[in-house]
């Protein structure tokens, strides 16, 4: 069985359908890259395969870790192994990234059944995946994104990832906003997390990310749909030829 | 004023005219007596503050928290016996009892009063600096009154405020505290007023007084406690005065009964460079209503007030600031968080005069409200009365509810909705509470904070299903 199985899928905000028609499987130890002109739905996928109230699936079915995803709230897929990297991350004021951390590794321990994890284990594990992903240990500290600067929040998203270690990571638009040494930096803290056991779904609109995150399968979403899947090579071609080649060839299919 | 109204009014206040008498009949200093005649004589005058009613009428600063009901309860005067006046009643505590209530730490001066009477057997501390006393009000009047006389009455206005006039009328006891010129009280004071269940609504008129000399420093918490979900009215009043270069850190904590009316005035005297930082929690009682005032006499002399409500059910809170500066050269920050559930109503309202001589003042003044309950309700009014033309001052209000983006974001990372939204609330006033200068402090408020906001959480998942 597939670690994510996306059949037919259709939904969108307010009983106006984004997503068309969706089918993707994503094995253990692969890297998906969904790539796309604005509009076309890359984003709708991630936060409805996240679980995000306003949005709602109208049609199709998602198994995650074979289970009905639909049937899950939003924490117990979090607690299942999925993981959502925001393409803009929340503040949370007076909270602590350390505090907050402990409070969200706590609660996936009780949904598993295992005991809390204690103070010290927490802090060494903490230490330990600030150097995995160069975080600045000042930033752990501090509340939740608060005053944090555009690259920083991306970077707590990979280390809250990093913390977490979920076996499903969709990372909404990640390189978004990021100079080229910001996201080198949170391309390698990415590629600390790539394992066998797990995989990944990275939502992009430039193909620049993709030099450093190297996916297995590239598709290409275009109203609604992948209108085209391929190997890294593809992401490529998108670079050089831009989405009017895609928007062509969709509408010539007529 | 009608003569069957005056019959109501004259009844009304009854047990504070018995109360009044009784206290006259003690042994005091004459200075002391005239103020309290003179308190007497003001409270007859301006009474509670009513509403609709002919003698007095409404004033702004009451349009949203009536007394009515204080006013029309019949109560048992503080110390006073219920078989007749000058009987105090000594209800005996045992330490497990105020467990619940404790605060700070070990080694710490502590100092009880129940129901408005000093409890020697649950007071103690640490041996004292040279010059410094801590006491109960009523022993500094007798050992030392030509500390208390300069300070006593000096500040919190009688003259025109009807609650601290018939406080000061009423003047019995409470905490003394006088920290001599370049004098440093290092280990915290904490007051203690518990009130526990009598068999008719109790009134207490707690009285506290702080003085800190030039150079002088000094922290000191004022909590209230109930042990009671009867009705009780206390009607606090705490002056504090800050010399040149003096410095106090104050905190004042309400955990009152779920019957309790909590009345109280604050008022904060500071010299020339003088510092004082004061944080007022509210969480207990059925009625709050905080007056905290600051003026600032010397130049350079910087206040912070801040404070934080959390309120749910049908409780009702009320703060009044009121920042008065009175030269140039002064610092002001404010900021006062209310974090407001079921059907509770509260009221903000802070004031800043800048007199015209005032230049060079910094004023900052924030009130932000979270409210956790479509059926809680707050009136806030940021009210700044600026005559100098050289100043920096800004405010701000706002009201909002939990944000559900970020209770999205939470659950992403596996919270369930309910510690999101508890995360969510304790985040809005940790961040008041990180900020404290006391680490003992922060650690006890940010527990006791903690602790609240969880019951109450899991008091809105119950009602909820």
């Amino acid at each position: 069985m597939a670690l994510l199985e996306i059949r037919n899928l259709r939904g969108g905000i307010k009983d106006q359908d984004i997503i068309n028609g969706i089918d993707l499987t994503v094995e253990r130890g692969e890297v998906h890259a969904i790539m796309g002109p604005n509009g076309s739905g890359k984003s709708t996928l991630g936060k409805i395969l996240a679980g995000h109230e306003e949005y709602e699936e109208t049609g199709g079915t998602v198994r995650f870790q074979n289970k009905d995803l639909f049937e899950l709230t939003p924490e117990e897929r979090a607690n299942e192994g999925m993981f959502l990297a925001f393409q803009y991350p929340v503040e949370i004021p007076g909270v602590s990234n350390a505090y907050f951390l402990r409070a969200a590794m706590n609660e996936r321990l009780k949904y598993r059944s295992e005991p809390e994890i204690s103070a010290g284990a927490f802090r060494r594990l903490l230490d330990k995946k600030m150097k995995q992903v160069d975080m600045d240990p000042e930033l752990a500290r501090r509340p939740v994104n608060e005053d944090f600067s555009g690259g920083e929040k991306k970077r707590n998203e990979i280390f809250h990832m990093a913390v977490l270690e979920p076996t499903l990571s969709i990372l909404d638009e990640t390189d978004s906003g990021l100079d080229i040494d910001a996201m080198r930096i949170v391309a390698h803290g990415i590629n600390q997390q790539r394992t066998a056991e797990n995989a990944m779904i990275v939502i992009t609109h430039y193909q620049r990310l993709l030099d450093y995150v190297v996916p297995d399968y590239v598709h290409v979403m275009y109203q609604g749909r992948i209108v085209k899947s391929g190997r890294k090579e593809l992401a490529f071609e998108l670079e050089e030829k831009g989405y009017e080649w895609i928007r062509e060839e969709v509408e010539a299919a007529g | 004023m009608t003569e069957s109204l005056k019959q109501t009014t004259t009844s009304r206040y009854t047990t504070f005219y018995d109360a009044y008498d009784r206290i006259r009949s003690l042994d005091a200093p004459l200075w002391l007596h005239r103020i309290r005649s003179d308190a007497m004589k003001r409270f007859r005058e301006l009474g509670m503050p009513v509403a609709r009613e002919l003698s007095f009428p409404l004033k702004e600063d009451w349009i949203y928290t009536d007394l009515r009901q204080i006013a029309e309860t019949y109560y048992q005067d503080g110390p006073g016996s219920p078989g007749g006046p000058g009987r105090p009643v000594e209800v005996r505590l045992d330490e497990d009892a105020l467990a619940p209530y404790e605060f700070g730490q070990d080694g710490w001066h502590r100092i009880v009063f129940v129901n408005g009477v000093h409890a020697p057997a649950l007071s103690h501390g640490p041996d004292l600096p040279r010059g410094v006393v801590v006491s109960s009000l009523a022993d500094a009047l007798v050992e030392h009154p030509e500390l208390v006389h300069p300070h006593l009455a000096r500040y919190a206005d009688y003259e025109s405020t009807g609650l601290t006039a018939l406080n000061t009328a009423l003047i019995e006891n409470g905490l003394f505290i006088h920290v001599p010129r370049a004098g440093a009280l290092e280990t915290p004071v904490h007051v203690h007023y518990v009130t526990t269940g009598l068999d008719a609504p109790l009134a207490t008129q707690p009285r506290t007084l702080i003085a800190a000399g030039d150079g002088a420093s000094l922290k000191v918490v004022e909590s209230y406690s109930g042990l009671t979900d009867q009705v009780y009215l206390t009607n606090a009043v705490t002056e504090i005065s800050v010399g040149r270069d003096g410095n106090v850190d104050h905190y004042r904590i309400n955990r009152e009964g779920e019957g309790a009316a909590h009345l109280s005035t604050t008022q904060l005297h500071l010299a020339g460079n003088g510092r004082i930082s004061t944080f007022n929690m509210s969480m207990g009682g059925a009625l709050t209503r905080n007056d905290t005032n600051a003026r600032l006499t010397g130049e350079h002399a910087v206040v912070r007030m801040n404070g934080l409500y959390l309120v749910a059910g049908d409780q009702h809170v009320d703060n009044h600031t009121a920042i008065d500066h009175a030269v140039p050269n002064c610092d002001s920050y404010e900021v006062y968080k209310g974090i407001l559930e079921g059907r509770s109503r509260g009221v903000f309202n802070g004031k800043v005069f800048v007199h015209q001589d005032a230049q060079e003042t910094d004023a900052k003044q924030l009130n932000k409200n979270l409210m956790l309950s479509s059926n809680a309700m707050i009136h806030t009014k940021p009210q700044l009365e600026i005559y100098a033309d050289q100043v920096k001052c800004t405010h701000g209000a706002t009201v909002g509810q939990l944000d559900e983006d970020q209770i999205f974001y939470l659950r992403t990372r596996g919270l369930s909705h309910d510690s999101a939204c508890h995360l969510l609330t304790y985040g809005f006033a940790a961040d008041l509470i990180r900020r404290l200068g006391i680490e003992a402090v922060r650690t006890s408020l940010d527990t006791l904070f903690e602790t609240t906001i969880r019951d109450l959480s899991a008091a809105r998942g119950r009602t909820e299903r």
